[in-house]
Parts: structure tokens; sequence; C-alpha cells
């Protein structure tokens, strides 16, 4: 019996470590571009790398409480002052690698870099305090010794607004615009209809 | 060795055989070419099958060669089925070593990547 429930704890033991080596999680329900809780949180890639994106915001004029957590921001930074970029690289192997991290103006001035390492745990962050409204970039470079791809040509980048008001695309205006519509005319149907019907008999 | 051992050896593989057919989530199962291996007469095709439920969001293929210089068209494609297969196409390639980065997203929300070597031994005749 010893020996069957050793057997059964091997099992269960090399299916959890085979799960765990084979895919990594997202970020969970976080806020995505566009402003919307997604499962897949702020997934930002490009062919190369995929990383999960966060900017953590402090309001200056909020008491601190441990218990309440700052809400993660997507790409859309809402307002200006000082923020914490975080990504979470979702490449397993890109975990072991260096990567260094850069904060850019639009006129490609470096606001803020985290120099090549490993980083600990899967995550790099790095604190910057935006002074103005604007278009900022948040630039990932990876030191691929397996690709030994240049870092510059592979660099995820990554566009940032801060303090902007971002113009929905058209595509993904609300959907009770469409129904107000519908409503209205259905609604004047409803009423222009059966008096149409009850004025043709008496007009024959 | 005694029946009871052989019995317990026997359980332990079926249950170990139905943890592994219970994995839904991404796993690459195969590739070609296979990941370290020695390449003759490539065709310019890469092909990954994965397990799970794969979704269309983010699928990529990027093909190098010994130098880090990308080699592959560009043309990723997500062929969804029971066995979801990610292929691309490569220029014809030089002799020596190559590295393939692979990724699919589940639906699930978890990422499958990971990164693919093989050694070209012979100049490569791409077919149109």
């Amino acid at each position: 019996m010893t020996t069957l429930k050793t057997w059964l704890l091997a099992t269960l033991l090399c299916a959890f470590a085979w799960q765990a080596g084979a895919s990594v999680p997202l970020g969970g329900n976080r806020k995505g571009v566009g402003g919307a809780f997604d499962m897949y949180g702020c997934m930002q890639s490009n062919n190369y790398y995929v990383v999960n994106f966060a900017a953590y915001q402090f309001d200056p004029s909020q008491t601190k409480d441990s218990k309440t957590l700052p809400t993660a921001e997507c790409i859309d930074i809402p307002s200006v002052g000082k923020t914490q970029i975080t990504l979470d690289l979702l490449d397993r192997d890109v975990r072991k690698k260096p990567v260094a991290l850069k904060i850019l103006r639009e006129d490609g001035a470096t606001l803020a870099e985290l120099p090549m390492a490993v980083a600990k745990q899967g995550v790099v962050s790095v604190g910057v305090d935006f002074k103005s409204p604007g278009k900022y970039q948040a630039t990932l470079l990876v030191n691929d010794t397996d690709l030994h791809t240049d870092p510059e040509i592979s660099a995820l980048h990554i566009p940032l607004t801060v303090a902007l008001v971002v113009e929905q695309p058209a595509t993904e205006k609300p959907l009770w615009i469409f129904f107000i519509v519908i409503g209205i005319l259905v609604a004047a149907l409803a009423y222009f209809l059966p008096r149409l019907l009850r004025s043709k008999p008496a007009d024959a | 060795m005694t029946h009871k051992t052989a019995k317990t050896i026997a359980a332990a593989l079926v249950l170990m055989g139905f943890s592994l057919a219970c994995l839904a989530e991404g796993v690459l199962l195969k590739s070609e070419p296979k990941d370290n291996t020695e390449v003759a007469n490539f065709d310019g095709n890469i092909k990954l099958w994965f397990s799970g439920n794969v979704s269309e969001r983010s699928p990529s293929v990027v093909v190098v060669d010994g130098q880090g210089k990308r080699v592959d068209n560009a043309d990723t494609r997500l062929v969804l089925g029971e066995r979801h297969r990610l292929t691309a196409s490569t220029r014809a390639l030089q002799p020596g070593p190559h590295a393939i980065r692979y990724r699919v997203v589940t639906e699930d929300g978890l990422i499958v990547s990971g990164v693919l070597k093989f050694t070209v031994t012979d100049s490569t005749e791409v077919k149109p």
C-alpha cells in the first residue's frame, strides 16, 4: 500500500512538473488595451517576445493602506506623476536571459532605464515620473543567447500614452447607441403603423 | 518482482498516462525540424504541432541563422484542428546552426513558447 501511495505521489508530481513547464499564465483579469478588464490582461508582443504590461500609479491624496492594491493600468496611463512600470516576462526562456528596460519620451530621450540583467522572478520593474501628458514608449531589450539577434532588432517596443484622452476606434463604439436607434425605430413604427392602417378604411 | 509490485507499477503507469492525457493546456507535441538535430535537404518548411485549446491570438514563428539574422519569410500560419499546427517557411538556408523561436497562446491565457535549434548540413533549395 505504501508503494502504491509513493507511486501515486510521484505520478502527480510528474504531471504537475510537466504542466508547470509547459506554459506560463498571463496576468489574469487585468485591464487590457482600451481600459476594459481582459482575461489576457495587458498582453504586449512582437514576433520575438511577449510580456504582460502594468503601470501602477499612486494617488498622493489617498491614505496608504496595505490592504488596497493600486490598479494595474494598461498602456493608456490615466495621469501624470510617479508611475511604476512593470513587465511580466511570459516567455519562460527569457526569464533566464539578461533583459533591459527603457522608458523613452516621444523625442527619444530616456526617462528611466534598467540595465541589462537577469530578471529575478521573471519581472522587470522601473519607476518613472511622467511630468507632462503625451506619448511615451517602453522598450524591452533581450540579450537572447539562443538567437544571437541584436537586441535592438528584436526589441519589444510598447507605445504608451500618459494623461491623454484616447479616442475609441469606430468599431469599439458602445453597442447601446445601435440599440437606442433600433428602439426609436420600433417605437415609431408601433405608434404610426396602427394609425396608418386605421386611417385607410376611413379614406375608402 | 512479486505479483503485488507488478500490479502497483502497472497501476502507476496507467495513472501516469491518464494524468498526461488530462493535460488540456498547450504543449508542443512535435516539430519539423526536430530540436537539436542535423538536417539535410531541408525543404524550407517549419511545422510545429501543439496540444490543448490554442487560440488565434498572437501566434509567432521566427527563424534565425547562426548570426541572429532572420531567415524566415514572416508568413506564420496557425491551423487549428485536432492537433493545432503552426507553420512558417524560410528562405534558402546556408549550412550551419539555426534557431526557431515559436509562440502560441491558449484560450485559457497560457503562453506556450520556446526555442528549438537545428543545424543545416547542406545548402537548401526552397521549392516555390
